[in-house]
């Protein structure tokens, strides 16, 4: 460096002291004038508002595809009941202000979800943020809120890998626990079929296939299930004949799984290939959707257990409008000529719980909204939603069963209930065989 | 055509750093997040170029050292309840031991197979942690350290390691480590009868750029908060890496200055639109690489002499 200073002088303007000097003498400049600038730069934010904004990362592509099938059909329909008579009253403005979302994709990768979240939160200046659908979307979206200090409310995703996260300030939480809701759902299931109790296990390498493995070593070995587990499998294997092998050798008859939809497709095509075929198979994820069990072609769906997390069964309605849930899934029907989707419920909830902390709030002030959250206390279309000390709230949970359906071509009837009598049974648990 | 530095370079990298060194001040939040991605590419894109612009190791495993030193960062701060910055540190220390080890593999290949060797490392080490109980396997980890840092102070460690890559490449180059390097890369043959020490130097280079990336990758997951074993080891990362660097000017150092600028930009627009985005960064990189084959910075070097850090001294 110092040999093209001498080198150079004749061409070269200025060498390293001078640079040093003017350099100073303009970094001293720039800092005076920014002191000025940013109310230039800053502002234009409170003083013209003319709406709320909610920030909605959504998984619209990518394996998860299928939770966001239902955005922004029911984003749409809560947004025009909240907006009918002018929207949100804020105190300090004096007036209603209507709702708005601004939906980015996720792409299902939970990376781009907290970018998403972010850019939400400093560029779009998002009041409130809504997030849904899996860990992958919800764990990174809700720890981007805290640290941004934005009121976060999200939905349908187990409790567990979320709570890893915790304590949270800004975040608030609905949806069941693996421990308290899907292990006796799911072992309910099996005790219905007489088995040997020998449970295949299926797993993805992802926040929820970790923390299910772990709660059902623990707690189906106390019940008197035996389980044989080869481990987690990363997302998009192709070749499950070692895990099937090791089920057929060891006689499962009960199948227990949680992977993305894709990849339940491809094991559960080997299974039949293999000739291994569980008297009980209980799938968490990859079997919620109609698409999916359509996708698995032939009768391969029959049988097949899920978890059901909300239904037109449910017997809950709307705060918003008094809706009930086999009315949503009836309109649905109506404009969309599809099946009812379980993500729906809980995509509409999420605006009534916002929409009801907003009205209580009567502010844009980010901690009286959040304090207006944690006082949550409504009766929604998922069923009541009150908030712990931890920030979550738990939500009913069933068993149900695939079997061939009247207008589509697969139902999902709700075969066990005994966690929630109040939600009626449509049918009997049958063996798949 | 006679090459010679821009008059007025240093006038200009003084405004430029001046800018950056107060965004905090005047820039919105949203400035502040885009500043902070550039700074940090800027630093892993640089190391990339350090390695396979001038030391000709050609590398595709860059996410072994983003994966580790991130995962380092995170492991340390959450069990062991380190000071987050000392962390960041330590992610940087680890990746150069990590380096060290692979070099007694993958210094023994040359071209291609040396790229495939750090792929495969970073494979490796995807698996591993993915299995790993101590890291709660696929599940990821929450960073949560004991003073969580302000965005601000964020900034400021992203700026640090930005224009510390700079610096620090620029120093090699003008060293006699620099004029080595690039003779090995126009001919290693000929070079090392020149009397090039080959495999010391591109070590060197080798574990220079392991601490950088590993550093930057503990910035990176610190403001990320959530680190999953198939992002962080993602092939992705490095693929984001050649891009920039491609796009900008291979072997320059300004290069991967313009290419992040025009990247993060990009990404910023584009992703809104969903998979289309990265349908339009295959095709920008295709029509660069046919119009400029050296970059935008490579292709200004060469039509008119424009140059602002040479690693030349005439």
């Amino acid at each position: 460096m110092e040999d093209t200073g001498k080198k150079k002088k004749g061409t070269e303007a200025l060498n390293r002291r001078d640079f040093v000097k003017k350099s100073a003498i303009a970094a001293g400049t720039v800092l005076a004038a920014s002191n000025s600038l940013p109310k230039i730069i800053r502002t234009a934010e409170a003083a013209q508002r003319d709406h709320i904004l909610i920030g909605r990362p959504n998984p619209t592509t990518g394996p998860l595809a299928g939770f966001g099938e239902g955005s922004p059909w029911a984003d749409e329909i809560a947004i025009k009941e909240i907006n009918k008579n002018g929207g949100i009253y804020i105190k300090k403005l004096g007036k209603k202000l209507p709702i708005k979302i601004k939906m980015i994709d996720t792409e299902s990768n939970p990376s781009k979800a907290g970018e998403a979240a972010a850019r939400l939160i400093v560029r779009d200046k998002v009041d409130l943020m809504l997030a849904y659908h899996t860990p992958d979307t919800v764990n990174p979206v809700t720890a981007i809120c805290e640290r941004y200090k934005m009121p976060s409310i999200s939905l349908d995703a187990p409790l567990e890998p979320w709570l890893g996260g915790g304590p949270y300030k800004w975040a608030y939480h609905a949806f069941w626990s693996v421990e308290k809701d899907i292990v006796p759902v799911y072992t309910g299931i099996w005790d219905e079929i007489k088995t040997n109790k020998k449970v295949g296990v299926l797993m993805a390498n992802d926040p929820d296939g970790v923390s299910w493995s772990k709660v059902f070593k623990e707690e189906g070995g106390k019940m008197g299930y035996e389980l044989f587990d080869l481990g987690r499998f990363p997302y998009g294997l192709q070749d499950f004949s070692p895990f099937i092998n090791a089920w057929k050798k060891n006689k499962c008859e009960i199948l227990l799984a949680n992977t993305i939809p894709p990849d339940f497709i491809t094991a559960w095509r080997q299974c039949k290939r293999l000739g291994f075929v569980p008297k009980v198979a209980t799938v968490g994820k990859a079997l919620l959707f109609p698409s999916v069990a359509k996708a698995l072609g032939g009768d391969l769906a029959n049988g097949i257990s899920t978890e059901v997390w909300w239904s037109p069964h449910h017997p809950f309605s709307s705060s918003l409008s008094g809706m009930t849930a086999k009315q949503m899934c009836d309109r649905w029907t109506k404009e969309t000529g599809k099946e009812w989707l379980q993500p729906l419920g809980f995509k509409y909830a999420g605006y009534e719980i916002a929409a009801d902390a907003l009205k209580r709030a009567a502010s844009l002030d980010k901690d009286t909204i959040r304090q207006a959250i944690g006082a949550t206390d409504i009766k929604t279309i998922v069923g009541p939603i009150k908030y712990n000390s931890e920030n979550y709230a738990r939500t009913p949970l069933v068993g149900g069963q695939w079997a061939k359906g009247t207008t589509f071509p697969w139902d999902v009837k709700i075969t066990y209930n005994k966690t929630a009598p109040n939600i009626p049974k449509t049918g009997k648990t049958f063996a798949i065989s | 055509m006679v090459r010679r530095p821009f008059k007025y370079r240093w006038y200009l990298l003084g405004f430029i750093f001046i800018l950056l060194a107060t965004v905090p001040i005047w820039g919105s939040d949203y400035v502040l997040l885009l500043g902070l991605l550039f700074c940090l590419y800027v630093a892993l894109s640089q190391m990339w170029n350090l390695l396979t612009g001038y030391s000709g190791l050609l590398s595709l495993g860059q996410q072994a050292f983003i994966g580790f030193g991130g995962y380092t960062m995170a492991v340390t701060t959450n069990y062991y309840g380190i000071n987050v910055w000392l962390s960041i540190l330590t992610g940087g220390i680890f990746s150069v031991f990590l380096a060290l080890f692979m070099s007694l593999f993958i210094f023994r290949m040359r071209g291609i197979f040396f790229a495939i060797g750090t792929w495969i490392f970073a494979e490796i080490l995807l698996l591993w942690f993915s299995n790993w109980e101590f890291v709660k396997y696929g599940m990821g980890l929450f960073i949560k350290p004991p003073n969580p840092p302000s965005m601000q102070m964020i900034y400021y460690a992203s700026l640090v390691m930005g224009v510390g890559s700079v610096a620090i490449v620029y120093l090699i180059l003008r060293s006699k480590i620099g004029l080595g390097l690039m003779a090995m890369r126009d001919n290693e043959d000929v070079s090392q009868s020149m009397g090039v020490e080959i495999f010391r130097s591109k070590l060197f280079c080798f574990l220079v750029a392991a601490f950088i990336t590993g550093a930057t990758a503990g910035v990176l997951y610190v403001f990320q908060i959530f680190i999953q074993p198939y992002k962080a080891f993602a092939m992705d990362w490095t693929v984001s890496l050649v891009f920039i660097v491609i796009i900008g000017g291979i072997g320059t150092i300004e290069g991967p200055i313009v290419g992040t600028f025009i990247f993060i930009l990009l990404n910023q627009y584009l992703s809104e639109y969903g998979h289309i985005s990265l349908l339009l960064l295959g095709s920008i990189a295709i029509a660069i690489i046919l119009v400029a084959p050296k970059g935008i910075m490579g292709t200004l070097q060469e039509k008119t002499g424009f140059e602002i850090l040479s690693p030349r001294r005439l």
